[in-house]
């Protein structure tokens, strides 16, 4: 198994995809000679021509607009929104067309999209280049979104996303793109069965960590710190953020009966407390031992200066400290 | 270029059926029979009729939420747009999308839109996959003068235009977007003229004319094949009823709206037309009540015809 | 010719009656097709109602001040227009 970095796991899928798939095509800003703003479309133009790589003018809106068309008729786009929070700028072809077709036209047509974004905070980047907006999309019914955290599930997950007929939103954080691991370089899939699953990560029975996209990462460093090492500790990544794999959670919970959800993203309309509230709602409301609690991000901009923007984003002590004190 | 009898007919005989399914709409809403509200086109038959009958089924259309006129003239069955706005499962979307939405894929119809300019992108991609696929087929996207202030409109006629893409940009400028005047909204010179500016080759109509319509978008579809890359066309028109239904029309005048009606009607001028070159009336007469036979049977088959069930609709979101 | 009921529309989605306010035609008008026959008020607003038809009014139903419900007729028109769906209500 060859060793890469998250960024270089994508681009082998998109390369496999087109190679695959005579349909399939990339459009976005930036991605065809200068290999997109991270390097993920790196030396596709080169291989596969600008009939497939499609450099576009800076126009979100179009951008997500064209995949919806294309997609509708044989074609298999997968778009870029080269930071994530530009994707604002593409909400109309996004909420009001790709996600409503499919149901408004009565099942007779699929709008089978990716649209990828370069999403998070930790580069300095500041307010308006480091968002995590992933919940907003997941308020959204028909649209699917997906948070690799890694080299491996960022490969996997893109090519189950390309096999899904649905919209799906794609978002890569910005500081997975260097981490560096051994990928299984799998075939593409018949059919998108690793979307809407969870994967466990670490095996425990004290407490359940859920978590997904790059704070995965922190969390599994918080929990190899050496004040826990007598915990047992479960983790689990979401992988997809929408639908969410309540079943591995639940199955999680009734062995550890504790919950504590890290994300990067603010705490308010979140992944997080979309989690929590399903679970207190549910059947295993009584046999927890404790309240879930949330570690989040501060409901803040994200402000640029370094110490500033650590204050913002959980770190590993930060999660640490809060598994100690519900255990 | 000399349009044939037939074709003549044609047209003719698909005005009436956009007139005459919009009049039947009109009265089953007074009646209470339809949920939600309509935006009807009655005047605007000419562009709807004239722009598609010159399209082949294989050229696409996207459509506004002012669309039953492009449905139709695709080639759509009342009897399904009935159903559809009445809730049936026999509707084009299963009752799901109602009269904004209905999407006819087996007449080439992409979509109707509830947005306004939502589907100008969309038509983009479509025609990109045209280019893609080689297809010896443009795609007619409408839109209204409503549309030509959204930046997708801008974003869409700039990209159509570099990428030398198969898209017929057709505006059907009523003259009004919902109570707010053109000529309030629209900075610069025609809208014609924004088409332009873009290095799209552009044109200013008489959207009343249906067989002007009919020339200038077979004229522009068959420079589109030739010679690559969109067109545009700005087809001025009128609409006599409001907006929707809740429009009291306090934004222009009963003098205008009867201007209109009473000398600028596509029905009656082309009727005119007709009969001045030869066409009998009785054919024509002829003509109107076989139409109005299939839109009473079309009524009459959808309101007998069963709902659409409750199915899972969380799953019906999803592929 | 024949005579056609004009029945109180709905003019919105939720519209279920209205009260006459004022005729603007009597038996025996002679009137276009759109032309106002009486003003009616919703609990939204006040509006013109337009006549289906072409013809000559032949009967009045109700008086100003009624309530009345959406399908009620308000007045009788002798016209040589069909109506287009009426053989499948009426």
């Amino acid at each position: 198994m060859p060793e890469m970095t998250t960024g270089q796991a994508l681009n082998k899928a998109l390369s496999l995809i087109l190679e695959k798939n005579s349909t399939a095509f990339i459009a976005g800003e930036d991605i065809g000679i200068y290999g997109g703003a991270f390097g993920v479309t790196d030396g596709l133009l080169a291989q596969f021509g600008d009939e497939r790589i499609k450099d576009t003018p800076i126009s979100e809106d179009v951008i997500a607009g064209l995949a919806v068309g294309a997609s509708m008729t044989g074609g298999k786009p997968i778009v870029e929104m080269q930071f994530s929070d530009f994707i604002v700028n593409a909400m109309d072809p996004i909420v009001n067309q790709a996600a409503k077709l499919h149901f408004m036209y009565g099942g007779s047509v699929n709008v089978p999209i990716i649209v990828r974004g370069a999403s998070g905070a930790g580069t300095g980047a500041a307010a308006q280049h480091s968002q995590s907006l992933e919940s907003w999309f997941c308020h959204v019914p028909g649209l699917k979104v997906v948070t690799p955290s890694n080299p491996q599930n960022a490969y996997d997950l893109l090519l189950h996303s390309f096999v899904d007929p649905n919209p799906i939103i794609f978002m890569e954080h910005k500081l997975i793109y260097k981490i560096k691991d051994n990928v299984e370089l799998n075939d593409i899939p018949k059919e998108s069965s690793m979307l809407g699953k969870a994967n466990i990560i670490n095996e425990g029975k004290d407490i359940t960590i859920v978590s997904y996209s790059n704070m995965v990462n922190v969390a599994k460093e918080a929990i190899a710190a050496k004040e826990l090492q007598n915990c047992s500790i479960e983790l689990i990544d979401l992988q997809t953020v929408s639908p969410i794999d309540y079943d591995t959670i639940k199955n999680s919970l009734k062995k550890t009966k504790r919950l504590l959800v890290c994300q990067e993203a603010p705490s308010n309309s979140s992944v997080g407390t979309t989690v929590i509230s399903k679970i207190v709602e549910s059947e295993l409301f009584n046999e927890l031992e404790i309240a879930p609690k949330l570690v989040s991000g501060l409901h803040s901009p994200m402000p640029s200066a370094k110490h500033l923007e650590l204050n913002v984003i959980p770190q590993v002590e930060n999660i640490t400290n809060v598994i100690k004190s519900m255990l | 270029m000399a349009i044939t009898k037939d074709t003549q007919l044609e047209l003719h005989r698909m005005m009436m059926l956009i007139r005459l399914f919009e009049e039947a709409l009109e009265e089953m809403f007074s009646r209470g029979l339809l949920h939600g509200t309509m935006h009807l086109s009655i005047g605007q038959e000419a562009t709807a009729a004239g722009a598609c009958l010159a399209l082949q089924k294989n050229d696409l259309i996207t459509s506004t939420h002012r669309g039953h006129g492009h449905c139709l003239a695709k080639g759509a069955e009342p009897y399904k747009m009935f159903a559809e706005l009445l809730g049936r499962e026999d509707g084009y979307c299963r009752g799901r999308g109602g009269s904004m939405h209905i999407a006819d894929l087996s007449n080439g119809n992409l979509g109707a839109n509830g947005i306004v300019a939502g589907s100008l992108t969309i038509s983009v991609g479509a025609a990109l996959s045209f280019q893609m696929q080689k297809k010896e087929n443009i795609i007619l996207c409408f839109f209204g003068d409503g549309a030509v202030n959204e930046g997708s409109f801008h974003e869409a006629l700039n990209l159509a235009s570099l990428w030398n893409l198969p898209v017929l940009f057709l505006c059907e400028n009523n003259q009004y977007g919902m109570s707010m005047a053109t000529d309030k909204a629209v900075a610069g010179d025609s809208i014609a003229s924004r088409g332009t500016s873009y290095g799209i080759e552009s044109i200013q109509i008489d959207g009343n004319d249906v067989e002007t319509v009919y020339e200038n978008v077979l004229n522009f579809k068959n420079k589109i094949l030739s010679s690559g890359g969109p067109k545009f066309i700005e087809a001025v028109t009128y609409r006599y009823r409001g907006h929707s239904k809740s429009d009291r029309n306090l934004y222009r005048t009963s003098d205008e709206i009867e201007y209109w009606k009473e000398e600028k009607d596509p029905i009656k001028k082309y009727i005119g037309k007709l009969i001045e070159s030869g066409i009998s009336e009785d054919q024509l007469k002829d003509i109107d009540t076989d139409i109005k036979d299939l839109i009473r049977k079309s009524v009459k088959q959808a309101l007998d015809s069963p709902l659409s069930p409750i199915t899972n609709l969380e799953e019906d979101s999803y592929a | 010719m024949a005579k056609e009921k004009i029945q109180l529309p709905a003019m919105s989605d939720q519209m279920t009656e209205a009260e006459i306010l004022s005729w603007k035609v009597d038996v025996g008008s002679k009137i276009e097709k759109g032309a106002i026959i009486c003003e009616i008020s919703t609990d939204k607003v006040d509006m013109d109602l337009e006549s289906p038809y072409s013809g000559e009014i032949t009967d009045l139903v109700c008086e100003e001040g009624d309530m009345v419900n959406v399908g009620d007729t308000i007045a009788e028109i002798e016209t040589e227009e069909d109506s287009l769906l009426g053989s499948i209500f009426d």
